[in-house]
């Protein structure tokens, strides 16, 4: 019967071309439809008495088919490293690899996947991976210039964390997700931060905000394209724009609440009465300036303006720009009040009611002159707010439609564009302590429903200013549809049709995204199990799992054991070649798929390999990864920005948080490639592990590198590699490890300006950001004679020398600009200096004038240095000058120029010149290169 | 029938796989692993059929630039103003009142007697190669929807940019440099870098954001110079990776994955000095610096064109950070705008025709929508007590193309008297996304993506190709 009704909505939505063609074809497409593999339920085949592991089972049985051999199994050492990796995101420990390679047997290898599940770095790892399903950020989005952070996303990463390390039922996992507040038993319930998998979703006004929601549920759940049948029914699957909007509608009744509950103590127990105190300041200051609206509407002497724009507006029948345009005009009276005057006032002046007060007033008016109309106005003003009021308007005052109901709790409805963007930096402002305060409590980002419940209606092409007509909501047509039962608020009972063991997808779901997890690449499309999709060659191998991992109650960890006990986990990488010519692409797993770690995994294991990682502090607010103390913290903790996603995300492939990812896509950029080269977080960690103590006391170059080789990739190099690397450390240049070309300002004065410029000395004072000759200029030794950062004052008879000298050596040259920034005086002398070069660039710089400065190149050694020298010679009158100088620098004629060093950022304050920095360390470079390779990058 | 490539085929096709090396910043030619004409004609990375421009550059005047200012002349506005003029229920963002006439003179220009405002008389030099299109129409009088449907072509919902669309479809021309690229001085444009974002495209097509005005090329690009290590001592360096993973591969069968790896370190290495090869403008001789003028503006364009001639596909010059052209207050302020960029737009034009670039380079001008030929009336939070500015304006504004295959000397379409609402040969933005892709050579109905079970393309389910305009 279900099946009928189907076929005709199936056959009724088609067109009449395609009507046609079904017909002459038989109905075989509908029959298609209906008879969808994913719609049905899995059903296991392997018999029971069979004994064979069932991944093992399917996978021979399809190998049969298409005539290929299996590879042979890897080294036990392998399979560890898979499983630590995948499970874990972590290398295995050193007493796991001993123990299973000592006893590579079924027992030892299931003890190790048990400590690798019990490792609550496993719950980090894959919250990760779901974190991809549920589109997670820690920002809404665009927010125009407003704090657009989700101070609070950090509990639903951490409540990820947690279910999987707890083993969470996937029923209770995912019914949590949708609707925790109909399934918990206190307002503070932890459990109440699964909704986080609805509301960290992008904001992008409400009818966009909801269709994310609605394709979060049903992609990530079921796999399912619901959100097509926004604006018609589904081109290509059996799904309805009622089935659509059935689930918009629940979810469009659910709002999140004005304050977030907290669930938590917070992690500064000491701090939390000062964030409380910051919070109740921050309140007042809300509370103070909506109460000032209120006042302004409220006293009478603006209220009288109120009444009398509202008088204008109602006999000019003045519309909303206009009103806007005329309260402006007055000052600042807010054009929503006046309109609700103007409403209030009509509607009391109309003949059936005609107030009496009222009337007598509009009648004053009409013949008023301008300071007539003023004092009326007033006279009128102080009639509403006497306490009590004028007789005849006391019952008017009583009405709730009555302006002066307005109390400071509704001033938002009176707000105009200013006041808004005040109230909107405020919330910004409460955000922030609220995402910052140290003492600033866990929260959830709950939701509630509404009460009453809206009811549910279509958008005709998906257009909100078009409501259809109201219709009960339904379940999904295509899961057998029906209403929803009427026991549960729609919400749990749409999580419970979704956790419903009848239902085909649900298990089916989850187990083909587990399996890709393990083994790179999925069973069936994770972005769509819909009717485009023709049934995956190894659907017998999904319905099993699907089947058994209901039957375990939903334990995910159940499923891990199942999986990675198989021979096809422990597989080689290496396969009979001629099995290439048969399935290349490896869709039937007859080999293991070599496979790059992705950009989380690989970041962790380097952080842990040079000792930085902290694998035990589990949960916490988001870190930005950028910053050199976030390279304690696992990657699945990086605070991610939608808005702003950083460059390194997007270079290695993490899916952006805008829609919910089905997989990762996998590229090979050289961006990716410079982050290795000269990322900074490479660059710091390598030069920290080269300088580990336990490294520093090796002195055997072969022991140095078995230690680097043990730490990183936890084994011993090979003798060609111990060669390889011996050989390039005893080549290095040791010219390539002194410091890169670098040096530093000095600002000097010559007391007599015909003096060798070797006598210049520096300025008596550096005091206010400025080298002088006395605290005050006008009454210095050398008066007004002073430079700093952005310019300064030359004197007669002296010379003003800045001085950059070198610390390295290379090619340089300095360049810039000088301006006078007064008319009078007379002209100023300029020249350059260097003893590593004869003649070079002077001029005479008028009052009011310009010039550009720049050196030929330079070659400098250490030690050496350019002058640019400024003299007065003329007289120093008016001879305020402001400049803008930098040194290029190149290594060598070729090489790429650079920007050493700018006057302004890096103005002397002192003249004691900085510490060389010290030269490189070529082990650094060694392990910056282990970091890079190819073994470190991917799982074999 | 054509299955249009899904986000599988780009994961999961090994031949893509290396193909997929290509796209983004610093295309990979895999030598002898991947040869261009391995490319089936139905994958992405050639056109539909023979292009007629092969590069785009896009001058964003963000904020909304005013027709009735620049290019679309209107002398009944000039003689009401101060009248209020019929609105035929045309809607403004902000309350607007009476007509506001331009305070700029107009002029005719070349052979084709173009009419161009005294703000872009530079511009207004290569008149014979522009073709204005003076009926544009934009779908509501907000910016942010409005940079999204002109940038991604959608209004509201997250989709990728027309240059990620266009890189994904013609792949790159360069090696060693980002196929698309977006350079604004100072910031960002509102809505950053959603503004470029591939979206559901992957990662590797999304718009380079640059900014122009940071004196170091180093800065520009994130990680594209080691501050510590010296070029030889990186060199020395990568030879032992090289050595490294050449023994890691000697133990294993071929994998294209682990080739492509090393293989772009070596890109890698190339693109630090090429990449500050292309945006170095001080290396361009003085003649030509001062031809394209002094500011921030005509320094992009000069990058722009240093990285039209390396191969860029895709570039977007933007006038400033945050929404410059938003002269709500005074439109006067369209002054001191034009000249920030007029005279290196026509330098930029000249330098293009000199060097043989502008037949095969499309280059677009315009902002998100246009302004009011009405004045803004004040209101609290903006514009105080003057009334010179103009509102937002989605119903009728003007755009201009140049080279690439349009019609030179031309003007498309016409707003009513005032200027405010398009009447004739009305042209959308997915309209004009839609010719645009088909002067590259990309026919908007195929150009799909498989995403979310269903072909995406970049004009959902609008737009048609303008012919009028093509030469």
């Amino acid at each position: 019967m279900k099946a009928t009704a189907l076929i005709q909505r199936f056959t009724v939505r088609m067109s009449f071309r395609t009507s046609i063609l079904a017909l002459a074809i038989g109905i075989a497409p509908c029959f298609e439809a209906l008879a969808h593999w994913a719609y049905e339920s899995p059903r296991a085949l392997q018999p029971a008495e069979n004994p064979e592991h069932p991944v093992d089972f399917h996978l021979a049985a399809a190998w049969q088919d298409a005539g290929l051999r299996p590879a042979e199994l890897a080294a036990p050492r392998r399979w560890l490293e898979r499983a630590a990796h995948l499970l874990t995101g972590l290398p295995p420990s050193a007493d796991q690899i001993r123990r299973l390679e000592a006893s590579p047997d079924d027992v030892t290898w299931r003890a190790v996947i048990d400590e690798l599940l019990a490792n609550p770095a496993y719950g980090e790892r894959w919250a990760r991976h779901w974190m991809d399903v549920a589109r997670y950020a820690d920002t809404q989005g665009y927010n125009f210039d407003r704090d657009n952070r989700y101070p609070f996303a950090y509990t639903y990463r951490d409540w990820l964390i947690r279910a999987f390390n707890d083993d969470l039922p996937y029923e209770r996992f995912v019914q949590l997700q949708i609707a925790a507040d109909h399934l918990v038993d206190r307002p503070d319930h932890p459990d109440l931060a699964a909704l986080g998998l609805i509301t960290v979703g992008p904001r992008s006004g409400g009818p966009e905000t909801i269709d994310d929601r609605v394709d979060v549920i049903t992609r990530g759940f079921l796999s399912s394209t619901v959100s097509c049948a926004r604006c018609h029914d589904h081109k290509t699957d059996p799904i309805t724009m009622g089935d659509y909007y059935s689930i918009y509608s629940i979810l469009e009744n659910a709002v999140e609440p004005g304050e977030l509950p907290v669930i938590g103590s917070a992690a500064d127990a000491s701090a939390h009465q000062a964030y409380l105190a910051e919070i109740a300041a921050l309140q007042e200051k809300d509370r103070a300036a909506r109460q000032e609206i209120i006042d302004h509407l409220k006293s009478p002497e603006t209220l009288a303006t109120y009444l009398e724009l509202a008088w204008l507006a109602m006999e000019q029948s003045w519309d909303a720009p206009k009103t806007t345009a005329e309260s402006f005009s007055r000052g600042r009276f807010r054009p929503q009040a006046v309109l609700r005057w103007r409403d209030f006032l009509r509607h009391h002046r109309a003949p059936e009611r005609a107030n009496p007060r009222i009337a007598r007033w509009l009648a004053a008016l009409a013949t008023a002159d301008a300071p007539t109309t003023r004092q009326l106005c007033l006279d009128f003003a102080k009639d509403w707010t006497a306490s009590p009021p004028h007789p005849e308007l006391a019952a008017l005052v009583a009405e709730p439609a009555c302006p002066l109901h307005l109390s400071a709790d509704r001033a938002h409805e009176i707000m105009d564009v200013e006041d808004q963007q005040a109230h909107a930096l405020r919330r910004s402002e409460m955000s922030r302590v609220q995402a910052e305060h140290p003492g600033s409590p866990p929260r959830a980002m709950s939701l509630h429903d509404r009460k009453p419940l809206l009811p549910a209606r279509t958008y005709h092409r998906g257009d909100p200013a078009a409501p259809g007509p109201e219709f009960e909501r339904h379940w999904l047509g295509f899961l057998g549809g029906g209403t929803f039962p009427a026991d549960a608020p729609p919400r749990l009972a749409l999580a419970r049709k979704i956790t419903d063991p009848a239902n085909p997808l649900t298990a089916r779901v989850l187990v083909n995204r587990v399996w890709a997890w393990h083994f790179g690449s999925p069973l069936a499309d994770p972005g769509d199990f819909g009717p485009q999709e023709s049934a995956p060659v190894l659907l017998p191998l999904l319905d099993e799992l699907a089947v058994r991992f209901s039957r375990s109650g939903g334990s995910l960890k159940e499923l891990h054991r199942l999986l990675l006990t198989s021979r096809a986990f422990r597989l080689d990488t290496q396969g009979p070649a001629e099995n290439d010519g048969i399935d290349q692409a490896n869709t039937r797993f007859w080999k293991w798929q070599r496979r790059r770690l992705d950009f989380e995994i690989m970041r962790d294991r380097l952080l842990f390999s040079s000792g930085s990682l902290s694998t035990n502090s589990i949960g916490g607010r988001s870190v930005n990864l950028d910053d050199p103390n976030a390279d304690t913290r696992r990657s699945v903790y990086a605070f991610i920005d939608r808005f702003a996603l950083p460059t390194t995300f997007v270079s290695f492939d993490l899916p952006h948080p805008d829609h919910h990812a089905p997989r990762r896509a996998e590229t090979t950029v050289p961006q990716q490639a410079l982050w290795y080269l000269n990322g900074p977080l490479i660059l710091r960690q390598a030069e920290k592990l080269a300088a580990h103590p336990e490294l520093a006391a090796l002195t055997d170059a072969r022991q140095r590198l078995e230690w680097i080789y043990q730490r990183i990739h936890r084994r011993s190099p090979t003798a060609r590699e111990t060669a390889a690397s011996l050989d390039w450390l005893a080549k290095v240049n040791p010219a390539d490890y002194q410091p890169r070309l670098s040096g530093h300002w000095r600002v000097l004065q010559l007391r007599d300006d015909a003096s060798p410029l070797t006598s210049a000395r520096p300025f008596p004072l550096h005091a206010d950001g400025v080298w002088k000759t006395g605290p005050n200029l006008d009454s210095a030794p050398i008066r007004w004679f002073h430079a700093g950062p952005k310019g300064g004052h030359p004197a007669a008879g002296h010379a003003l020398v800045l001085r950059w000298e070198a610390l390295g050596a290379g090619q340089i040259r300095l360049a810039g600009g000088l301006k006078r920034t007064q008319k009078g005086g007379a002209a100023l002398h300029w020249s350059l200096h260097s003893e590593a070069f004869p003649k070079l660039p002077e001029g005479k710089l008028p009052p009011g004038g310009s010039t550009a400065v720049e050196s030929p190149w330079i070659d400098v050694q250490p030690g050496q240095s350019v002058d640019f020298v400024l003299r007065a010679p003329e007289g120093d009158a008016f001879a305020s000058f402001d400049w803008d100088f930098r040194i290029d620098g190149r290594e060598t004629p070729t090489s790429a120029i650079a920007e050493i060093s700018r006057l302004a950022d890096a103005f002397p304050h002192s003249d004691s010149p900085p510490a060389l920095p010290p030269a490189a360390d070529p082990w650094a470079d060694l392990i910056q290169v282990l970091w890079a390779s190819n073994e470190f990058q991917f799982l074999d | 029938m054509h299955h249009p490539p899904t986000a599988r085929d780009l994961i999961l096709d090994r031949r893509d796989f290396l193909q997929r090396c290509g796209m983004g910043f610093g295309a990979m030619a895999l030598g002898g692993l991947l040869t261009r004409e391995s490319t089936a004609a139905t994958l992405p990375g050639n056109p539909h059929f023979a292009p007629r421009a092969k590069r785009v550059v896009h001058l964003f005047m963000n904020g909304g630039p005013s027709q009735v200012d620049t290019f679309d002349p209107k002398p009944a506005l000039q003689a009401r103003h101060g009248q209020p003029i019929p609105l035929d229920g045309l809607r403004t963002e902000r309350p607007t009142g009476t007509a506001l006439r331009s305070p700029f003179n107009f002029s005719r220009h070349g052979e084709c007697g173009l009419e161009v405002s005294e703000l872009f008389s530079h511009t207004a030099r290569h008149a014979d190669d522009l073709c204005v299109i003076r009926s544009m129409t934009a779908d509501v009088p907000n910016h942010e929807p409005s940079l999204m449907l002109m940038n991604c072509g959608d209004g509201r919902l997250p989709r990728p940019s027309i240059g990620s669309w266009v890189t994904y479809g013609l792949g790159s021309e360069n090696d060693n440099l980002p196929a698309f690229v977006s350079l604004c001085p100072g910031g960002m444009p509102i809505k950053r870098a959603e503004n470029w974002r591939s979206s559901f495209l992957p990662g590797s097509f999304q718009g380079t954001y640059l900014d122009s005005s940071i004196p170091r090329v180093e800065q520009m690009i994130e990680n594209l110079r080691n501050p510590r290590s010296r070029d030889s001592r990186q060199a020395a360096q990568l030879d032992l990776l090289r050595q490294l993973n050449e023994e890691h591969l000697a133990t294993r069968q071929h994998d294209p994955q682990l080739e492509a790896r090393i293989r772009s370190f070596e890109l890698a290495y190339r693109m630090q000095s090429e990449a500050t090869d292309a945006l170095d403008v001080e290396r361009e001789p003085q003649a030509i610096r001062d031809l394209y003028g002094p500011g921030a503006f005509a320094r992009q364009c000069l990058m722009a064109r240093r990285l039209l001639e390396r191969g860029v596909r895709f570039i977007q010059l933007w006038h400033g950070n945050g929404q410059p052209w938003d002269s709500h207050d005074d439109i006067e302020d369209h002054r001191r705008l034009a000249r920030e960029c007029d005279q290196a737009i026509g330098a930029f034009l000249t330098d293009l025709k000199q060097r043989g670039l502008l037949d095969e380079t499309l280059v677009l001008w315009g902002g998100e929508f246009g302004r009011t030929p009405v004045v803004e009336l004040p209101q609290a939070g903006s514009n105080k007590g003057v009334q010179k500015g103009r509102d937002h304006n989605h119903y009728g504004f003007s755009v201009w193309m140049a080279g690439g295959g349009v019609k030179g000397g031309h003007v498309h379409g016409a707003t009513d008297d005032f200027g405010f609402a398009a009447v004739q040969d009305k042209m959308h933005v997915h309209d004009l996304h839609a010719t645009m892709l088909h002067l590259l050579g990309l026919d908007h109905e195929r150009l799909t993506f498989r995403y979310s079970g269903r072909d995406f393309r970049p004009t959902d389910v609008h737009g048609r190709v303008v012919r009028k305009i093509i030469a």
